[in-house]
């Protein structure tokens, strides 16, 4: 590489890395020396203010220099300190209920810390990042992420279970559409679970189908035994069909179906759970 | 074209295995190395102390069988359950919305369960249904 080539980038590297300052130094609590040379040596009254301005800027220009190489990075040194210190237990390796975790981690963390306050002090130096956290508020931090977790994963059963509700409401007007059963039983799936079941023989299959594709035999107030004695055998037949691998009916349940007056429904009895 | 030096192998697994630590970092997501810490461990201070030459490598076994094994192998639920939510999760009763989001789904299910999964396997992730909730597919058979 040339000379000149070299030198421009030298040049360039220099005023990204004086633009990335700023991150840091867009912040007025990360301009100790600013602050203070503005608040005790810059004149307050205009006249003096523009007289001596030939000496305050060039002593400010000082001032943000002195905060971008020095003040700043030492105000973060603790900061990067702790930031590394995260890699190891606050009161070192637990080898009495841990030993193997704390052994394994034990070269990793020797590597890491280095790496860890290197990178951190650098990212703090460069960038406006915030101080870090006491233990109390890391605390408070964590209950408010699990708090916002449970209520992600209630707000997700919220609407699942209202889809459902909705289907079961709606499903004697089109018995073919799908049902999208929850994960969890509602109890307020009962009322339209039970008015489902006692619908049209289509709308009993199609209820049926759906649970028991999802792997459901019992579900809440749901037994899917019921489908197994449904007085149409069709059914009977597409219940049979749909029941889980590994999970066996009632001996009860198979005896009668075992005596069922339709052919195909005694044959499929006999493959699916033989004697 | 250069020869990969050794170093740079090391170096590369040094970074994949710290980069792992971020769901290893987990507790409940080292499942190896919480089973080891609860039977394998000498008892007394002298017996861990003179185990150690033996038990650092088998720790480290361990956390990269929990890192590269176990832990990915667990995520495969949260990832499939992200997957069907994120495409297949769509109002079924619009058949025109049916028609032209389905070949969509079929197509960038393979794409979002892969990147899901990969994220889930090496990051702290948050499970979809946190333990001990009563949740998930279990719940309610």
């Amino acid at each position: 590489m040339s000379r000149r080539a070299d030198r421009l980038l030298r040049s360039v590297a220099l005023a990204a890395a004086a633009s990335t300052a700023a991150c840091s130094w867009s912040n007025k609590a990360n301009r100790p020396v600013w602050n203070a040379f503005e608040q005790h040596l810059v004149p307050a009254h205009d006249g003096a203010f523009y007289a001596t301005l030939p000496l305050t800027v060039p002593v400010g220009l000082v001032a943000i220099v002195t905060d971008a190489v020095i003040a700043h990075p030492i105000q973060v040194l603790d900061d990067a300190v702790g930031d590394a210190g995260t890699l190891w237990n606050e009161d070192g390796p637990d080898f009495q209920s841990a030993y193997y975790t704390e052994l394994a981690f034990l070269p990793l963390r020797v590597v890491a810390t280095p790496l860890f306050f290197g990178g951190s002090f650098l990212g703090r130096v460069l960038f406006d990042i915030p101080e870090r956290m006491s233990a109390e508020e890391r605390e408070r931090a964590r209950r408010q992420r699990l708090a916002r977790q449970r209520a992600a994963a209630d707000e997700r059963r919220r609407r699942a279970s209202e889809r459902f509700r909705g289907q079961l409401a709606a499903i004697g007007d089109d018995p073919e559409r799908t049902l999208d059963v929850p994960e969890q039983w509602d109890p307020s799936f009962a009322a339209p679970l039970q008015r489902a079941l006692a619908g049209s023989a289509l709308v009993r299959l199609r209820v049926h189908r759906s649970l028991l594709a999802r792997g459901y035999v019992h579900f809440g107030s749901y037994d899917a035994e019921v489908g197994l004695r449904d007085p149409d055998p069709v059914v009977r037949h597409a219940v049979l069909a749909a029941w889980p691998r590994g999970v066996r009916p009632s001996p009860a349940a198979l005896q009668a179906l075992r005596g069922d007056p339709v052919d195909a429904v005694r044959e499929l009895v006999e493959r699916r759970f033989p004697r | 074209m250069k020869p990969v030096r050794t170093g740079h192998l090391v170096a590369l697994a040094l970074v994949g295995v710290l980069g792992s630590s971020c769901a290893i970092g987990n507790e409940e997501r080292r499942r190896v190395l919480n089973y080891l810490d609860a039977n394998w461990a000498p008892s007394s201070e002298g017996g861990r102390w003179l185990a150690s030459p033996v038990a650092l490598p088998v720790g480290l076994l361990a956390g990269v069988a929990d890192a590269v094994v176990v832990h990915p192998l667990s995520q495969i639920d949260d990832a499939w359950g992200d997957t069907v939510e994120f495409l297949w999760e769509f109002d079924r009763d619009d058949q025109f919305r049916n028609v032209l989001m389905t070949p969509l789904s079929a197509v960038a299910t393979p794409v979002v369960f892969g990147v899901d999964w990969l994220g889930r396997a090496i990051f702290d992730i948050d499970d979809r249904y946190p333990a001990g909730d009563g949740d998930g597919p279990e719940a309610g058979r």
